[in-house]
């Protein structure tokens, strides 16, 4: 990796201003959390800043902390291990989310809102030797290339999948994150933080220059009800092939409020909304999630070597579906 | 954790060096306008002046295997590569060199890390364990008598790093069942196929009931 | 003179064994008489564990010293380019660096050498890689193998190419074959009179199968440590052979075998891709001349992927013509595949050897295209060809109605392998493969997605020996045992089956056999490939503990004054009757301050098949509903001779078994068409299996005496590969219905096999 200058901000604010005055000066500069995801990157010398501010070792902003009606503020500095061991009970969809993230030793590195800004693991985004659309190139190059790992929802500009999994798991949580920037922070819904290709090719959130995000908040509103699960080929460290967070309000044992969100197969957490419709307001069972598997395909548009990802979004969404229903989805083994 | 500045259209793939001249200009500006106490931003200057002049080396002191490592190190260092190449612990290996293989692990405040995605400077005052700091040849910690026991390993080269997740399992859970042992070691790859072996050596280590692996 | 001598081979009882009449060669003790032995045959500790667990062990990457450089290469981003300019000013301005440029004209593969240089630090020498400027004519490139097979297609090379061997490859005749296009072949082989066999045939059944390039992976890539001692190249290297090394940077620096010394203590993994120098190797002996100063050159992981070898992939058509009962009357084999700029891609070995096929033809071609080069992976050729075999077999017993263990012992004339059929059957518990059709149709009935399956398929390999195989026994007046020989560690850990041998016929234990290998400057010892190391060397070993013994024996015959015929050795004594002394007492008396002794490995005399069996059963539960599969449990029977270190052969098999997982459901190198570039030179997306897809594993091993040596030695590491893939294949074809003909076997094909993937119209 290319030399850079270390930043050693004393304060989020003082990070904030540091990555904004770089920006003033043309100097490229990128903040870091961990850097589990950024050294890679930077390794591959898809990225060779000048400056790296590092947030890491800053005391704030580094805690879970629940409030009096059982939400949560989870800071940036999160690891996703402690996230995993923490909320298994009251959030299982981001717990679920963030224990199967990468491997044991990256959880015990990165960060919620490290995960949450983590770049695409496309490989021709991810190698220097090609100039995708989202380095200004003049192409996505997947989309008439190599294209077994992405997107089968809103491709028609790049066709990456968002890498994160606790993104899912928030989108469904509908989380409200927190950020801090030098005029001011803003709160954002998950929804909203995340941003499609036809928004802005060059990033994947909504984060503008210098932004940080420093809380991740979340309600949990009674008879709350969550899951989230994944499909993978290979059941060590693998990205998922299709995934998906769901939530609902558990009210009279009909579901409301109910959000269903799919993973690893469109360049934001996609919300599947026709499936969401099937099921606002009815009890949840096997014939249900079955039909609301189907139905979240709706809007489909597989490229040339990812149409058999369709089968595994219905499936995961079924699947998820009966998980957050505490029902089972006959996977499981007979003795 | 941010979306980076973005870089004028020029230079988004190959960013500009920066002159020292610049650099320097840069700090005085966020000096400047930063809002903090002025002794800290004295240090941090200073800091940052090293960094910008000479070759580059910022000091660390950190806890290697209980003793008190310090070096000076450029930014870019690894704590892989300071082990390594500064203070002669070759036990930890770097196979992928991108956190995908694990033959890199070490423990970060007790818990399992990937030494080739940690900078040094992340580091800094922690305690680092690496292969070396759990036993040596001639008093193996029950774990590593484990894995010769149950010829957990072949090449021996994905081994450190495997013995280090294993160890750091069993100093949480003294009981794991072969899930645990799967997912916990699920970070590390192993090329020569030993992983049965891995399995049978928690078990065993777990069995003698010491669980400080 | 060489001695007649009568000698038991075959299966151990209850199996029918017979006697042979054998020359023994002229100081070479007789084979092991059937039975148990003391030491070897054992599971133990391996003796290097210690030192490996504890991160003691130095591999060539952890090589360190004063005043060292590190060197990186610099590597074509083009599949197909010329090398218009090379511009190295800027490099040469950094402090420290130095730079080897062979000024390259043509680069034909991503990731191919362009120049090498090294500097103080990694990074240093990385910075002032990216400060060499390379200007490129990009030529067209082909870079698969159907694209490369047409006509018209851009040629990877202008001229005709001829064979290179490399000392993985199995032994052979470099051949010169006809080149048409890229197309270089068939090279045409067989047995028995096909035309006669199809004739006599009451069907026939064709299949195509098809397998991806598989890279090797070892955990420590490529790396040799260079320094020159005045006019000597001392070198650490990760290696498969410590004198291939040797030999290679003889040739290439044209110095005496005396004036290199190679160093190859620990590998961390081979398998097949560490054989010579490597480019990689020669820069660094180069640079460490020009620099005056040790240089240590380690490839970074994705170079690794692009240049360091791989398994070729292949196309390949199987056609077998059959009785209805299930004989096989004759196999006509065709395959191609694509080692990039390398050749070597056959795959005809299995249908030739494995099974009592009675007429083979075979026709093998190699595809070249712009891709790093195929080399010796882990029995080369042969899953890929027991992958098309076993699947035609399988296919036939479908059609037949036959059970496919029934089918496969209807042609399977070897007495060891149906042995081996027969205790992997009952352990995998064959008897309930007809249950499990019946559950799997309840499954589906109730809505569950799983499904379960038994598969099973054979393996096949052959025993190679590496002539001229040297051990020393050397005892010491104090009673402390050194041996040598310079055979290297990639993994099957030989100081311990050679230190078992040893302090066998010694009776001291084996912890104090001190086993020194890894050093050119010991008497040669075999590379380790061909799954030669074991038969190459234990006999040589065996031999010299035996003249050690007996020279120890002249003295302690002195000193008891008994005839050294009725001495016994063990537990550290020699004793006769009710007399006896201690080893170290009889050393004391060594009339000089060593005793050296050596053993050659003698040539091999008669005995069984030279052929390695082996059966193997997989046990596999497919979601239909994602086409994800989880293989549950992997039986594996096989015979390797008398294994010395038993623990050694078990972990072999079980390596084995999960590369060959592996490789039937993850691994697969991609490639960008357009652009020639490799997409996953990584191990993020070339997908590598990990504890959690790793099954319940059961290796065992037939008691078998093949004769041949003094040992019964056999070797392990590659009949344990290759059926693998195949047997997980029709655990596969069993639990789903549906026949994989294409490995990896993914998600994706299950699911689009299984009709469940909609075809483009979807929303688009």
């Amino acid at each position: 990796m290319k030399s850079f200058e270390r930043i050693q901000p004393k304060s989020w604010e003082d990070a904030a201003l540091r990555l904004a005055a770089a920006r003033e000066k043309k100097i490229s500069s990128e903040a870091k959390g961990a850097g589990t995801e950024l050294l890679d990157r930077m390794k591959e010398y898809n990225l060779a800043p000048d400056q790296v501010v590092d947030l890491r070792r800053l005391t704030s902003h580094s805690s879970l902390q629940r409030n009096s009606s059982g939400g949560l503020s989870i800071g940036a500095l999160v690891t996703l291990s402690t996230i995993a061991s923490a909320l298994k009970a009251d959030f299982p969809a981001l717990a679920d989310a963030c224990e199967g993230a990468a491997t044991p030793q990256i959880r015990n590195a990165a960060t919620l809102a490290g995960n949450l800004c983590q770049r695409p693991r496309c490989w021709y985004f991810r190698s220097a030797e090609f100039q995708c659309l989202k380095k200004g190139g003049v192409e996505c190059l997947a989309k008439s290339g190599e294209n077994e790992f992405h997107a089968v929802f809103g491709n028609n500009t790049c066709a990456i999948v968002h890498p994160s999994a606790a993104g899912v798991a928030l989108v469904a949580l509908n989380a409200r994150i927190e950020t801090l920037a030098p005029g001011g922070g803003r709160m954002l819904a998950a929804a909203d933080f995340f941003v499609r290709p036809e928004v802005d090719i060059f990033a994947e959130n909504a984060l503008r220059p210098g932004e940080l995000v420093v809380e991740i908040h979340l309600e949990k509103p009674q008879g709350l009800r969550s899951a989230y699960r994944k499909i993978k080929q290979k059941q060590s460290f693998d990205w998922p092939l299709a995934d998906a967070a769901v939530s609902w309000r558990a009210e009279g044992g009909a579901a409301k409020d109910v959000r269903i969100v799919i993973g690893s197969s469109a360049p934001v957490p996609f919300r599947a909304k026709a499936a969401e419709a099937l099921v606002e307001g009815k009890r949840i069972d096997a014939a249900l999630a079955a039909r609301a598997g189907q139905a979240a395909l709706e809007g489909a548009t597989p490229l040339g070597k990812n149409a058999y990802k369709l089968p595994m979004v219905a499936a995961v969404v079924r699947r998820t579906l009966l998980a957050a229903a505490g029902l089972p989805d006959g996977t499981e083994e007979p003795a | 954790m941010a979306k980076s500045p973005e870089p004028p259209e020029e230079t988004r793939d190959e960013p500009k060096g920066v002159t020292r001249r610049g650099l320097i200009k840069g700090i005085a500006s966020v000096v400047g306008v930063a809002s903090a106490g002025a002794t800290t931003l004295l240090v941090e200057a200073r800091h940052e002046l090293q960094a910008a002049s000479g070759n580059g080396a910022i000091p660390v002191s950190l806890t290697v295997n209980g003793a008190a490592r310090t070096g000076s190190f450029e930014a870019r260092t690894t704590l892989a590569e300071a082990l390594r190449d500064a203070w002669g612990l070759t036990g930890t290996k770097v196979g992928c060199d991108r956190g995908a293989c694990g033959a890199c692990t070490v423990l970060l405040d007790g818990a399992p890390v990937n030494s080739c995605l940690t900078l040094v400077h992340d580091a800094d005052g922690r305690k680092i364990t690496t292969i070396e700091g759990l036993g040596s040849p001639e008093a193996m910690s029950p774990i590593q008598k484990a894995f010769v026991d149950a010829d957990a390993l072949q090449c021996g080269f994905c081994t450190p790093g495997m013995v280090v997740s294993c160890s750091a399992l069993l100093a949480r859970n003294s009981k794991p069942s072969e899930l645990d042992v799967k997912e916990a070691v699920s970070g590390n790859l192993c090329r020569c196929g030993t992983y049965t072996g891995v399995f049978a050596a928690c078990d065993a280590a777990a069995k003698t009931g010491v669980t400080r692996g | 003179m060489a001695e007649e001598k009568t000698i038991e081979i075959g299966l151990a009882p209850p199996h029918p064994s017979k006697k042979i009449s054998i020359s023994l060669p002229p100081g070479d003790p007789p084979p092991y008489p059937m039975g148990q032995r003391p030491v070897t045959g054992r599971r133990r500790p391996r003796l290097d564990g210690p030192i490996k667990v504890t991160g003691r062990a130095a591999f060539t990457h952890d090589a360190r010293k004063a005043g060292m450089l590190h060197a990186c290469v610099l590597r074509s981003p083009h599949a197909h380019a010329k090398v218009l300019s090379i511009d190295t000013a800027g490099a040469e301005k950094m402090a420290g660096v130095v730079i080897e440029n062979p000024k390259k004209e043509v680069v034909r593969y991503h990731g191919e050498a362009i120049l090498a240089l090294a500097a103080p630090t990694r990074a240093a020498a990385e910075d002032a890689l990216r400060a060499v400027k390379v200007t490129y004519d990009v030529l067209p490139h082909t870079v698969s193998l159907a694209a490369a097979r047409k006509e018209g297609a851009p040629l990877v090379f202008q001229k005709a190419v001829e064979e290179k061997r490399s000392a993985g490859d199995e032994p052979g005749e470099a051949t010169k074959l006809p080149q048409t296009g890229n197309v270089r072949g068939p090279k045409n082989s067989g047995k028995g009179d096909v035309e006669k066999g199809f004739a006599e045939a009451e069907g026939t059944l064709e299949v195509v199968t098809t397998t991806a390039v598989q890279t090797h992976v070892p955990l420590e890539t490529h790396s040799l440590f260079a320094e020159w001692l005045g006019d000597t190249l001392e070198v650490q290297a990760s290696t498969q052979g410590t004198f291939s090394v040797r030999d290679e940077l003889a040739e290439v620096f044209k110095l005496s075998k005396d004036k290199v010394i190679v160093k190859a203590e620990f590998t961390g993994g081979g398998f097949g891709a560490k054989f010579g120098a490597g480019d990689y190797g020669v820069f660094a002996a180069k640079l460490a001349k020009k620099a005056g100063k040790p240089v240590l050159m380690a490839l970074d992981r994705k170079e690794e992927h692009l240049s360091a070898g791989n398994r070729p992939d292949s196309w390949n058509r199987v056609k077998l013509g059959y009785k209805k009962d299930g004989t096989i009357t004759a196999a006509d084999y065709e395959s191609f595949g694509t080692a990039g700029v390398a050749t070597g891609t056959g795959t005809g070995g299995f249908v030739k050897s494995a099974y009592g096929f009675p007429a083979v033809k075979v026709a093998e071609s190699d595809v070249f295209t712009n891709l790093g080069p195929g080399c010796a992976m882990r029995a080369p050729g042969h899953p890929q060809g027991c992958f098309a075999v076993e699947t035609a077999l399988e296919a036939l017993a479908d059609r037949l109605g036959m059970d496919p263990l029934a089918l496969r012992l209807k042609n399977d004339p070897s007495e060891v392998r149906r042995v081996e059929w027969e205790i992997g059957a009952k352990e995998i518990g064959w008897a309930r493969r007809a249950g499990i059709s019946k559950a799997n149709a309840v499954a589906a009935a109730a809505g569950s997605p799983l499904r379960r399956g038994l598969g099973c398929a054979a393996s096949i390999w052959y025993t190679f020996v590496a002539p001229g195989s040297q051990v020393i026994v050397r005892i010491h007046r104090d009673g402390s045992v050194e041996v040598e020989n310079g055979v290297q560690d990639i993994g099957g850990g030989p100081r311990t089956p050679i230190a078992m041998v040893v302090a066998e016929e010694l009776g001291l234990p084996v912890e104090k056999i001190n086993v020194k290998i890894g050093d050119s400057r010991y008497p040669f010892g075999p590379a380790s490939g061909g799954s030669v190391t074991t038969g190459s060397l234990i006999p040589a070993v065996r031999a010299a503990a035996v003249h050690a013994r007996d020279k120890l024996l002249d003295v302690a015959s002195k000193l008891l004054g008994v005839p050294a015929s009725e001495i016994a050795l063990a537990e550290g004594a020699f004793s006769a009757k009710d007399k006896s002394v201690e080893f170290r007492k009889v050393c004391s008396r060594l009339s000089g301050e060593t005793l050296v002794a050596t053993g050659d490995r003698a040539k091999d005399y008669d005995g069984a098949d030279t052929r390695l069996f082996g059966a193997q059963f997989a046990e596999v539960v497919v979601d239909v509903e994602t086409g994800v599969v989880a293989v549950k449990k992997v039986v594996a029977v096989h015979d390797c001779g008398q294994p010395v270190w038993k623990t050694g052969v078990e972990s072999q098999i079980r390596g084995g078994i999960l590369q060959g997982i592996s490789y039937a459901l993850f691994e697969e190198r991609v490639v960008d068409e357009r652009s020639g570039r490799v997409l996953n030179p990584n191990v993020e997306f070339y997908k590598i299996l990990g504890s959690k897809d790793t099954p319940e594993i059961v290796p065992l091993v037939v008691d078998f005496y093949p004769g041949k040596n003094n040992a019964h030695a056999r070797g392990i590491g590659e009949p344990a590969t290759v059926p693998t893939a195949a047997a997980v294949a029709n655990a596969i074809a069993h639990a789903t219905g549906i026949r994989p003909t294409a490995l990896p076997i993914t998600p994706a094909r299950i699911l689009d096999a299984l009709g469940k993937v909609p075809k483009r119209e979807v929303g688009a």
